[in-house]
């Protein structure tokens, strides 16, 4: 049977923005599929994210959803989490969003461990603004402000979380389509921050100007480079230079924040309860 | 009726002899953000700060061109966000550079930290604002509330109305900004869209005529390793209000210094701004339409029309909303029996429940023998254009407001009360 994704998409909100051959609806499907594995309420539900392409997407979704401001998603969904703590909180956005301009919430929602979900749609690239470099653009890439080649180094997002204290850490890309929903699931269930980078494609403002012929091109780029960390155990250096790791990083249990302040204030209002 | 709009914009350029008609140099067809870069190159900027955010982004496009194609010796660096953009601005402004940045809409409100520091600090950044309506929601439409909300913080503020106008201000503010009597930073606003996006003729004189005009910045107190020196130390409390009374000073003191800046600028390169406030058909006019930016352009076709039909109108627009000319407006406004004040920006409760331009008339009146009758049009709210038909009703409730001395409200809502 084919799945129904049209329970989950906000009537009449079709046809979306995004340039044919953009990985982010790959991303959105992804999501809904994992969603409905996980049987969330679409009430006690809710979905955050800043702004870009990539945060376009709650506008489709039929949930609780926010379109906050540019970097602003995880400091958005820390306040919605504390106040409801039962709420399944789910922030989308991307790599420029998420940790460019919204840097410092990202790495601050990882070291409190908060019971979210961030999918954070990498596409190397601020897309909506027309191709600017963000911090996860290659370096010597081209971008719209880069004529020559980009000089900085990037961020490795999925590194960034950890070193940060994300509890549970995945990667993968729009390509392995089938992996994306069942890692969100996977991050979904997990008590504590959980990172889902997708590696993404922008043919419009990263593919166009880096000599990638097609969106194909770009999917075919991230099947070659993508290796399951299982497979990586076994491989030389050699062998994975080049390569980026895809699969479950980085998986901890560690005190989720809302619990430790839940008990926090029973300890205070209670203190000869133990 | 955008079709229209574009030909009325043209036509109301030749009306006038358009800015600077007949002065020499190479005549470009230029956006308003194609002329802001164009006339950045010229002045030999050292950095540019930049983050993303339409609708001003494309300058940077633009400079980061002219930077890889040799055509500028430029260091350009990214920040991770506004805030950061306008702190590497500062820090570069600090180390004796001439520095520029630029951002739109939420942009510029989330640097708002760091205005101050650099305005204190005395560093003449220049920072290019294409105006873009605040979230929520988001919208990509000009609306000036944006570049406004800066406007205590110690910026020089001000307006063009064409592409041509951007270019020269550009010049003209840096000159002003480094000048010893005034270190401060300048806001070069132009409507998103409507200027920055709309391409017009522009005349770009030489590079040895801006350089005549634009002497490279001279700095003395910027950071030198050889001559090491403290910004930004912690005081006490005491030491504040002389501090803010050097800045208030600085502000002040720009009023000459604008005066023989636009004038040396007039006399060089042919044009005929008046360094404060420009007056379209004011010499016997009983009413006007007072303006800041790019919507002067459609208004003054409309009191073109507006003449041919007999009224008394005539149009004011500000050159800059910091420093407020309040004497040289004083004397302009005090003459007339009614004044409507375009607003396109929101102050949500404000006195009146007028916009921020009307706040600043209205205390510029008071000290007035005279006080003409006044009120506001809050108009293009969210980006919308202003339409002929649109200036046509604000004229109609400015000639009854004049004849009766009063008027219905404080603030017309334009699509709300025109309808
Ligand atoms: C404070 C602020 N600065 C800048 C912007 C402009 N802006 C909108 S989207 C965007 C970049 C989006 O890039 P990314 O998050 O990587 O998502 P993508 O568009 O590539 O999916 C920027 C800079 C904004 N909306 N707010
Ligand atoms: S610009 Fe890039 S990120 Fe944005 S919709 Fe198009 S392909 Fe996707």
């Amino acid at each position: 049977m084919t799945f129904d994704y049209e329970k989950y998409i906000r009537p009449g909100k079709l046809p979306h923005i995004w340039c044919p051959g953009c990985g982010h609806g790959i991303v959105m499907k992804g999501l809904i599929r994992a969603i409905d594995k996980c049987g969330l309420q679409k009430n006690r539900t809710a979905i955050v994210s800043g702004i870009g392409c990539a945060s376009r997407l709650p506008g489709y979704v039929d949930f609780n959803t926010v379109h906050t401001a540019h970097g602003r998603a995880a400091a958005f969904a820390t306040g919605m989490k504390m106040a409801d703590p039962d709420m399944t909180v789910i922030c989308t956005g991307g790599d420029g969003d998420g940790v460019a301009i919204g840097g410092n919430h990202f790495i601050h929602a990882c070291r409190r461990n908060i019971d979210l979900t961030y999918v954070i749609m990498n596409n190397h690239i601020y897309g909506m603004t027309g191709g600017q470099f963000s911090p996860c653009t290659p370096t010597d890439a081209f971008a719209s402000t880069t004529p020559y080649g980009n000089p900085d180094p990037i961020f490795d997002i999925s590194k960034l979380a950890i070193g940060a204290g994300a509890t549970f850490v995945a990667r993968t890309t729009a390509y392995h389509a089938t992996q994306i929903d069942k890692l969100i699931t996977e991050g979904i269930k997990h008590k504590g921050m959980a990172v889902i980078e997708v590696l993404d494609c922008c043919p419009t403002s990263y593919g166009r100007r880096n000599k990638f012929r097609s969106v194909v091109e770009m999917m075919k780029q991230h099947k070659d480079i993508a290796v399951p960390v299982t497979a990586a155990a076994k491989m030389s250096e050699e062998q994975l230079a080049g390569k980026i790791l895809t699969g479950v990083l980085h998986k901890e249990n560690k005190p989720e924040y809302c619990e430790q302040y839940a008990k926090l204030i029973n300890k205070v209002q209670n203190p000869t309860s133990k | 009726m955008a079709n229209e709009d574009v030909k009325v914009g043209r036509q109301a350029e030749e009306d006038k002899g358009a800015l600077g008609d007949s002065r020499p140099g190479t005549i470009k067809f230029l956006t308003g953000l194609g002329a802001a870069a164009h006339a950045l190159r010229m002045a030999d900027i050292d950095v540019a700060s930049s983050y993303p955010i339409r609708p001003y982004t494309g300058v940077m496009m633009m400079l980061s061109m002219m930077a890889a194609r040799g055509e500028l010796d430029l260091e350009f660096v990214h920040g991770e966000g506004e805030h950061g953009q306008l702190g590497i601005a500062h820090g570069a402004s600090s180390a004796g550079a001439r520095a520029m940045t630029g951002s739109s809409g939420v942009g510029v409100v989330y640097a708002m930290e760091v205005y101050s520091p650099i305005s204190g600090g005395r560093c003449p950044v220049q920072m290019v604002i294409a105006d873009r309506t605040l979230d929520p929601p988001g919208d990509f439409g000009s609306e000036h509330t944006d570049a406004l909300s800066t406007r205590d913080q110690g910026w020089m503020l001000g307006w063009a109305h064409t592409p041509q106008e951007v270019f020269d201000n550009t010049l003209m503010y840096y000159r002003i900004g480094e000048d010893p009597r005034v270190y401060l930073p300048q806001m070069n606003c132009q409507d998103g869209y409507f200027i920055s996006h709309i391409p017009q003729r522009v005349v770009v004189p030489t590079q040895e005529e801006v350089n005549s005009f634009l002497p490279p910045l001279e700095f003395p107190d910027a950071l030198d390793p050889l001559n090491p020196l403290g910004h930004g130390p912690q005081i006490f409390p005491g030491q504040g209000h002389v501090l803010e009374a050097t800045r208030v000073n600085a502000m002040m003191g720009t009023f000459p210094v604008i005066d023989e800046v636009v004038n040396d600028f007039n006399k060089r390169f042919g044009t005929s701004y008046d360094p404060f406030v420009e007056q379209y058909k004011c010499s016997d006019a009983e009413y006007v339409i007072f303006i800041s930016g790019g919507h002067a352009f459609t208004g003054k076709f409309a009191v073109d029309h507006m003449r041919e039909k007999g009224m008394k109108i005539g149009l004011v627009r500000t050159r800059w909303v910091r420093p407020w000319p309040t004497d040289y407006l004083a004397d302009i406004l005090s003459k007339f029996k009614a004044i409507g004040v375009v607003e396109t920006n929101n102050s949500f409760g404000a006195a009146r429940q007028c916009g921020i331009l009307t706040l600043e008339v209205a205390t510029t009146l008071y000290q007035c023998d005279n006080k003409p009758v006044l009120t506001a049009f809050m108009a293009g709210l969210g980006g919308e254009v202003i339409r002929l038909d649109e200036f046509y009703y604000m004229g109609d409730v400015l000639k009854d407001a004049a004849a009766k001395g009063s008027t219905e409200r404080t603030a017309y809502w334009i699509g709300f009360h025109n309808v």
